[in-house]
This record gives C-alpha cells, sequence and structure tokens, in this order.
C-alpha cells in the first residue's frame, strides 16, 4: 500500500522535474539589444560643459551637449546610444541623437533642441518637437540644425514620449 | 508590581511613538519640497503640442514643426542662404495648393514659413513682397508725382525681381471605418524654384498619418 502511495507521488514529481528541465533547455531567444538601467542610474558625474541652478544644490546640473530624457514615462524605456555634433562650413551646428527603444512595444517620441551661445544664452528660439516613431528594440536617430551661425556653443536635446 | 511593569511598557510605548513620529517628522522636512501637481487650468493650450481637440489633420504643432523643418533645411541650402550676394524670393501662398480633403486656411503655413525664415535668415536672404506689389505702386507713383519726397533710401528704376519662389501642395489619403474610425495620411510639399530657368533648386516634404474616431471638424 505504502509503495503504491509513494510510487504515485513520485511520478508527478519527477514529471514536473522533466517538464522544468526540458523548460531550461528551451534555447528562446530575446531580442537584442536588452537594456539595463542599473547602469544609467548610476550615472558618472558630467562632463564638460553643465547648466547650474543660480541656488547651488536646488537643482542637479545638466550636462550639455546631451540627451535628457524628461519625460518620466520614458525613463526606463529608452536609452540614448549616442549624441553628437558637428560644425558645418557655414557654422551652423548639425545634432545628432540615436536613441534605442527598449522595449517590447513601438514607442513614439519627441524631441527637440535648445542651442546656446558661450554666456549659455539660447543663440535662437528652442526647434519644433520632431516626432519620432521608434519600433520595438529598434534605433531610431534625431538629428536637427542650427541657424544661428558661429554663435552656437553648446546644445542641449529633450526627448519626451510622443503626445 | 504589575502596575510597574504595565507603566514601564506603557512609557516604552510612548517613547516608541515619539521616537517614530520624530523620525516621520524628520523625514518629512528630508522631501525636496516639490509641489509635484498640475498646474491652473488655463484655455490656452501649448502651440507646440497637440491640444484638447485632437483631428486627423494638420494642427498647430504640426504647423510648428513642419516650418521648423522647412526653415532650417532652406538655411542649410547653399544656393538660398549661402550667395555672396543674398538672393531675393517670394514666400507666399499664390503658388500652394490645397488638394487635400482637409479644409484649412494654407496662408497659416506660408505666412508662418515666410516670418519664420525671414527671421533666421536674418539677411541671408531678401524677401520680395509680391502680395501687396499695389501697395509699393501707389507709394512709387506719389514720389514720382512730387506729392511725397523720395523717402530716405531714394528711388530706383523698377521694384524688386525674385530669384526663386515658393510652391508646394498638399495632398491626403482618406481611410474611413463603417464603426467611424477615421484615418488620414498627409504629405505636404515645398518647393523653391528658380524665376528665370524653372530648376527647383529646393524641396522638401512632412508627413503624417494620424487616425481617430472623433470626426473633428477643422473650419
Amino acid at each position: 500500500m505504502n509503495g503504491k502511495s509513494t510510487f504515485g507521488t513520485l511520478v508527478p514529481v519527477v514529471a514536473l522535474l522533466a517538464f522544468a528541465l526540458a523548460g531550461c533547455q528551451h534555447a528562446r531567444v530575446a531580442p537584442a539589444p536588452q537594456c539595463d538601467f542599473r547602469a544609467i542610474k548610476a550615472k558618472a558625474p558630467a562632463q564638460g560643459p553643465v547648466l547650474v541652478p543660480l541656488v547651488p544644490g536646488s537643482a542637479e546640473a545638466m550636462p550639455l551637449n546631451a540627451v535628457n530624457i524628461m519625460d518620466a514615462a520614458i525613463t526606463n524605456k529608452i536609452v540614448v546610444q549616442s549624441t553628437n555634433a558637428r560644425r558645418e562650413a557655414n557654422g551652423d551646428v548639425s545634432v545628432f541623437a540615436r536613441l534605442l527603444n527598449c522595449t517590447d512595444f513601438a514607442l513614439q517620441l519627441e524631441a527637440r533642441t535648445h542651442f546656446l551661445d558661450g554666456a549659455q544664452i539660447d543663440a535662437e528660439p528652442v526647434t519644433a518637437w520632431t516626432r519620432l516613431h521608434a519600433t520595438a528594440h529598434g534605433f531610431v536617430a534625431y538629428t536637427t540644425r542650427s541657424t544661428a551661425g558661429p554663435a552656437v556653443e553648446s546644445y542641449l536635446i529633450e526627448v519626451r514620449e510622443g503626445r | 508590581m504589575l502596575g510597574d511593569i504595565g507603566d514601564r511598557r506603557g512609557s516604552g510605548i510612548s517613547a516608541f511613538a515619539l521616537a517614530l513620529g520624530a523620525a516621520v517628522l524628520v523625514a518629512g522636512c528630508q522631501t525636496t519640497g516639490v509641489q509635484n501637481v498640475a498646474g491652473t487650468p488655463t484655455n490656452y493650450q501649448d502651440t507646440r503640442t497637440a491640444g484638447l481637440v485632437r483631428g486627423t489633420g494638420i494642427e498647430s504643432q504640426d504647423i510648428k514643426s513642419m516650418v521648423d523643418k522647412m526653415v532650417r533645411h532652406m538655411l542649410a541650402n547653399p544656393t538660398l542662404a549661402g550667395a555672396a550676394e543674398p538672393p531675393r524670393v517670394i514666400v507666399d501662398s499664390a503658388y500652394f495648393e490645397n488638394q487635400s480633403s482637409q479644409r484649412i486656411d494654407k496662408d497659416v503655413l506660408t505666412d508662418r514659413l515666410a516670418t519664420q525664415l525671414q527671421i533666421s535668415a536674418n539677411g541671408r536672404i531678401l524677401f520680395v513682397n509680391r502680395e501687396r506689389a499695389d501697395m509699393v505702386e501707389k507709394e512709387r507713383a506719389l514720389k514720382r508725382a512730387g506729392k511725397t519726397d523720395t523717402g530716405t533710401v531714394g528711388l530706383t528704376q523698377a521694384v524688386a525681381g525674385a530669384d526663386y519662389r515658393l510652391s508646394g501642395r498638399i495632398t491626403s489619403l482618406d481611410q474611413r471605418t463603417r464603426s467611424g474610425v477615421q484615418q488620414r495620411y498627409m504629405n505636404i510639399v515645398f518647393r523653391m524654384t528658380d524665376l528665370e530657368n524653372g530648376i527647383t533648386v529646393w524641396a522638401n516634404q512632412y508627413d503624417f498619418k494620424k487616425a481617430g474616431q472623433d470626426d473633428v471638424v477643422y473650419r
């Protein structure tokens, strides 16, 4: 009686283990690239020019020549893969940012750029929002160009979720 | 004896509650103080963002975005903005057509484009006002008739001729389900054409697709 009962208990346990092992062996490949936001949270202090608040400590220093993801709705959804700028022949500045959609869903983003002069004053009005369509786990590029000529010394790209 | 224990327990609990209260108070003092709530409601809307009424046509945020894109691209064009002598252009809606299904005052587009381009060009391009040619003619006639003096810049043999002129077209593709969901693709094309040889020296376009349940009326 006891032997039968033990056997009866063992069968489902063994079956479960076999199923679990089979599950472990299933080589499901996750879509790449995968993101890890812990590295972004532990970000290093800004290098290069920053916007500092009038009252020291009242706001975080905002790095310039960078991308600021200003919308809490997407801070853990997209990663800035790169940003760069180039001085054009006529003195204007072209800026570029490549963003990665870390989610399994298509995202709509909007980006705009502040172009600042050497005194960190806006050299021209902020650009209009440009809508970007980021496919799941895909890169999306944003680019724009200043119109104020050599006056532009730095830039700040802002990104929010598309509305 | 038991009473003493009770008293001691009571005082222990009170001390714990006090410490907890103090901790909460201190923690409260340590918050950033940001009042992170929505602002006072207003009927003003941000022209750069989709507003309360959202349809499937061209809206203010589209106009701002497309004009911004066109202005920056035009100023990056060496023919238009890099010539030693600033070229003269006409930017108005005379040759800008609306073939789309949306009713729209096309001047809202070309006016903003002309103004924004003139601000940003800052002398690199000269703008000829052909829309108000009659206004110029009247003043020229008064000066030549001796009814007014010649102004501060003197007389010219003729009004300025233009080198380039804006043309363009708004087109659309509409789809609608039986349940009333509407989808619209819009494409807006801008061209700048040489008024002597007919060559298009610059072109760009802006497009979008929107879908919605509500049937918003554009006036």
